[in-house]
């Protein structure tokens, strides 16, 4: 783990991997927190319109209140003002400065508020004042001067600029009633707003603003600017101020009255007494300000809910993840076939059950894949050897140690009866131990033991603990069962071997002092292990099987009996490649042709096994046929290659040698050549050929002759025999040729010994096939010629001794009829050796000072001539020779007869 | 066997048989099969031309004895040629060959005195 760990970029480190899991938690913070946020806001919102709502209604009692007191003190000024009029009314004096100056002033000063207070007369000029100041004024053009002289009772004026200040002001003027009820003059009392407002203000917020309005619609006062000019006072345009002039209540929400520019809310109240409007605005800032921080901090704190529950959540990632990473790496590791060790993880309780249960997983992994590994060795083990018992004493090699203590190989014999192969333990002198109890058959008939149950059962036997009794059952004697309680099996395992169906035997696998117990997956790996063993020898006895009848059927065509001549050896040699691979197609053929001349034949079918053993007989029986019509080498090949099938190839070289004319005669289908040893050890190949049978139907081949001296060798081989691998086949040629050369002189048996010696590889990775003829001049003085008693032989002896008499200078019609009487006398022998196959004739000639004596034997009995013309043999052999004497023992026939050789017809 | 071969000749007016090759035990009752059957039932008889014979022993000569005594009892004639220079021709004096069965010099003698 910790390599790959090692292994891991920069990047994946700074970006851990548990990233992807702590993304999906913080989108799951970010849509949580969004939605929370969401919530806020659409409360915030609630909670503005509720606070704003509950803000006017509050902002609109202020208002009223305001509105009570400034009618309140409108009212006070109405009725203070009414009794100082009745009060002057009463007196009934000339009201000038003199009689009302004083008592005018003391009203004022007690009053505080008011600015002036005056008594004007029906003309319109003040005649009094509290301040004694602006006596003589005409105020007669004042609006509220004309509503009092129409005869109202009272008046307010609207705002009013006032004469010395230059104030905006308001008068309240009523009449003085005079005599008769009728108004002798005016009381006119006059006052700031900002004074009234003053008085007010001090009960209300910092940030309300309070404006009073007239009846026009004009600005008397506001808090927003007490000096507000006069030309920004007219507000009667606003739709609220003029819907509050009306006489409504009217709620503002927006722009203050008047406007300042800041949002504001309030509200615009009448004032029943004088028409006037009074409004009353504080800031929505603040208000929403409020809110705002509330719903800030309220999603503050919930993004931190979030915030620190994803950290957790980070912290429980990490701490979960990584352990989970180690695993899964692991895991991967275990994928690839390696064998990490798990840590030890001090995680969540689920990380370290997974762990636990991982390196369980891991275990029964490496088991199996031990149990794999094991088997593909035992498989590869066991099919090393072609032989079965090996095979079986291999195997219980292969399961001591590493799948028991002790391993026992029973084999089931062609009678039915169950034996010990060969048992296997690691420690000599124990085994030692148990081979005294070898060969004793394990049966007890009173317990059947599980190894016999296992073979009849063809079922696998578990004991994860031996029973005492089978334990019991097994020894034949108190003192083997002492040696068993000894040695301590624990726990056993049987299996049979089955091949194709049938039981063969069975492996035991029993532990000892190693303590294992057998389970389940043990049992598994014991039967495949059954199950290769059986498929291994299986095997190997289809191949030898298999082997031995292509072998066979290959040693069959090979001629085991070599024709003789006299005067002529034949050697041949077939090897075998080294052990394991296939028969080859090789063969050799030697024969004589019905003229005695002699047809050597070697071959090499392209292909290996049954298949080209066969082929390779199908060649050499045509071949022969063809041979032995008589047809020349050329036409045998030509035909031959016509007979082959598709796909079928095969090398051939067919040779004649003929000993009359002294000469060979081969036709070459891409065979290598034949090799040619002089008597004086002149080795050389013979050039010539033409491409291998089966190559194309229409090759015409070709035939080579070549004059050969008497004695001389030939030799013909297969390419085994030269090719060495990593060399050329020259170089094996060559070596051939240096080889043949230098042993010329040897016999041919040892010839061919030496060439296989000197110039094969000690083990050829093909076959190897030798054929030599060596045929030498006959000895004039004698010949001695052993045949077969078969109709076969006449021919061989009349062309044999036909050649000898012609060496002998025998004339035509001495050689013609000498052998004839030969012939005759050969042909009873035949003709009465028939009970046994292999009985031969014994011809021995000898020409000594011009005389022919020939001296015939046999091992039969001559019979008395039958028939009319049966005893003509005799007679011609009587006829044709000067001196005939047949001898009949029990040991045989003997033939004698001599004939003078007539002098005129040698030359 | 491959030794000896016979070639019948059925143009003139009596078939004519030449033997070629060796004639011994392995292939006599091969060649007597094809002789026996060269001579048809209204031929006057068999002429057996023995020129090309290189070799020729009692199994031939015994061949040679029983064609002559088959044709017989179909009533035709058996003649043989053999050249008087022929191997052969001490082997038939010594059986007395000519005794039963006329021999002749050439294939033209043998025809003209079977006709």
């Amino acid at each position: 783990m910790t390599a790959t760990r090692d292994s891991r970029s920069l990047v994946r480190v700074l970006l851990p991997h548990y990233w992807r899991l702590s993304t999906r938690l913080t989108a799951a913070m970010v849509v949580v927190l969004g939605l929370l946020l969401g919530f806020s806001f659409i409360t915030y919102g609630q909670l503005l319109r509720q606070r704003r709502g509950d803000e006017l209604a509050n902002a609109t009692a202020i208002t009223e209140t305001v509105a009570a007191q400034i009618d309140g003190f409108v009212r006070d000024i109405e009725s203070s003002t009414l009794a100082i009029a009745q009060g002057l009314a009463i007196q009934n004096v000339p009201l000038t400065q003199r009689t009302v100056g004083s008592p005018l002033r003391n009203v004022q000063e007690s009053y505080g508020i008011l600015r002036a207070l005056f008594v004007i007369d029906l003309r319109g000029r003040v005649v009094a004042s509290a301040s004694g100041e602006g006596i003589g004024l005409d105020l007669s053009g004042r609006p509220y001067m004309e509503v009092l002289r129409s005869g109202a009772t009272s008046v307010w004026s609207d705002g009013l600029r006032g004469f010395q200040s230059g104030q905006v002001t308001i008068a309240f003027g009523r009449p003085i009633e005079g005599a008769a009820g009728r108004p002798h003059a005016y009381l006119v009392a006059a006052f700031y707003p900002p004074d009234l407002m003053l008085r007010l203000r001090q009960a209300l917020p910092q940030d309300s603003r309070i404006t009073l309005i007239d009846r026009q619609g004009f600005v008397l006062f506001t808090s927003v600017d007490p000096n507000l000019p006069l030309s920004q006072r007219d507000l009667s345009s606003r739709p609220n101020v003029r819907q509050a002039l009306a006489g409504e209540v009217v709620r503002v929400l927006g722009a203050g009255v008047p406007s300042t520019g800041e949002p504001r809310y309030g509200a615009l109240v009448p004032i029943r007494a004088t028409g006037w409007v009074v409004a009353f605005t504080r800031p929505l800032a603040p208000l929403e300000h409020d809110l705002l921080v509330i719903a800030l901090r309220q999603a503050a704190g919930a993004a931190v809910a979030v915030l620190l529950a994803g950290l957790i959540f980070l912290m429980i990632a990490r701490r979960l993840i990584r352990p989970l990473e180690g695993l899964a790496a692991s895991a991967e590791a275990i994928a690839r076939g390696e064998r990490p060790s798990l840590p030890e993880v001090k995680g969540p309780a689920e990380v370290v059950q997974l762990t636990a249960g991982m390196r369980v997983m891991s275990q029964a992994v490496a088991n199996r894949e031990d149990a794999l590994r094991f088997l593909a060795e035992a498989s590869r083990e066991l099919s090393s050897s072609l032989d079965d018992e090996a095979i079986l004493r291999n195997l219980s090699h292969l399961a001591v140690p590493r799948m028991a203590d002790w391993c026992v190989i029973y084999l089931v014999h062609e009678d039915g009866t169950v034996r010990r192969l060969e048992i296997a333990h690691a420690d000599p002198a124990k085994l030692s131990l148990v081979r005294r109890f070898a060969g004793q058959d394990p049966a007890d008939p009173r317990h059947p033991h599980p190894v016999l149950q296992a073979i009849a059962t063809g079922k696998s036997q578990l004991m994860t603990e031996i029973p005492e009794e089978v334990l019991r059952g097994a020894a034949r004697s108190e003192e083997q069962y002492q040696l068993v309680q000894e040695l301590g099996f624990k726990s056993a395992m049987i299996v049979p071997i089955i091949m194709r169906g049938q039981t063969m035997g069975a492996i035991a696998f029993a532990s000892a002092e190693s303590g294992r117990r057998y389970e389940q997956a043990d049992l598994v790996v014991a039967e495949g292990l059954a199950h290769r063993t059986a498929l291994a020898v299986t095997n190997a006895r289809m191949y030898a099987h298999q082997r031995s009848i292509a072998e066979t059927l290959q040693r069959s065509l090979l001629r085991k009996e070599l024709p003789q001549l006299p005067a002529m050896s034949v050697a041949a040699r077939y090897l075998t490649a080294r052990p394991g691979v296939e028969v080859g197609g090789d063969w050799y053929d030697v024969f004589l042709l019905p003229d005695t001349r002699i047809g050597m034949v070697m071959g090499d079918v392209a292909g290996r096994g049954l298949e080209a053993a066969s082929v390779m007989g199908e060649i050499q029986h045509a071949l022969r046929a063809y041979a032995l019509e008589g047809h020349p080498p050329s036409v045998v090949l030509g035909r031959l290659n016509r007979l082959l099938e598709p796909k079928e190839m095969a090398t051939v070289l067919y040779l004649i040698l003929d000993q009359d004319s002294w000469s060979v005669r081969f036709a070459n289908a891409g065979h290598l050549p034949p090799l040619v040893i002089s008597p004086e050890g002149q080795a050389a190949l013979l050039e010539g050929g033409s491409p291998p049978l089966g190559s194309s139907p229409l090759t015409v081949y070709g035939e080579n002759v070549a004059a050969i001296a008497p004695g001389a060798t030939i030799i013909l081989f297969t390419d085994g025999l030269v090719e060495v691998r990593g060399e050329s086949l020259d170089a094996g040629l060559a070596r051939l040729v240096a080889a043949a050369s230098a042993h010329a002189r040897e016999d041919p048996e040892m010839l061919l010994d030496r060439l296989l010696s000197q110039v094969g590889s000690d083990a050829p990775a093909d076959d190897v096939a030798l054929l030599a003829v060596r045929a030498a001049s006959l000895d004039p003085a004698n010949l001695a010629l052993r045949l077969l008693a078969a109709p076969g032989s006449l021919p061989v002896l009349r062309h044999t001794l036909g050649r000898w008499l012609a060496q002998a200078g025998a004339g035509e019609r001495d050689s013609y009829e000498i052998s004839v009487a030969c012939a005759e006398a050969c042909t009873n022998s035949i003709e009465h050796a028939y009970r046994a196959a292999d009985a031969q004739v014994e011809i021995e000639a000898n020409l000594v000072d011009g005389e022919v004596d020939i001296t015939i034997h046999d091992r039969g009995k001559w019979r008395e001539p039958r028939g009319e013309h049966r005893g003509r043999g005799l007679a011609l052999m009587r006829g044709l020779m000067e001196d005939v004497q047949v001898a009949r023992t029990d040991q045989g026939t003997t033939v004698h007869m001599r004939r003078r050789l007539r002098r005129e017809a040698r030359t | 066997m491959t030794l000896a071969s016979v070639r019948i000749e059925r143009d003139g007016p009596v078939p004519v048989a030449f033997l070629r090759g060796e004639i011994d035990m392995a292939n006599v009752s091969e060649v007597s099969q094809e002789l026996f059957s060269a001579a048809p039932n209204d031929a006057v008889g068999l002429i057996v031309d023995l020129s090309g014979v290189t070799y020729l022993d009692s199994r031939g000569l015994h061949l040679l004895f029983e064609l002559a005594e088959r044709l017989r009892v179909r009533d035709q004639l058996l003649h043989v040629v053999v050249p008087e220079t022929a191997l052969i021709g001490n082997m038939l004096k010594l059986t007395q060959f000519s005794s039963v069965v006329p021999v002749f010099a050439t294939v033209q003698e043998a025809v003209d005195e079977m006709l």
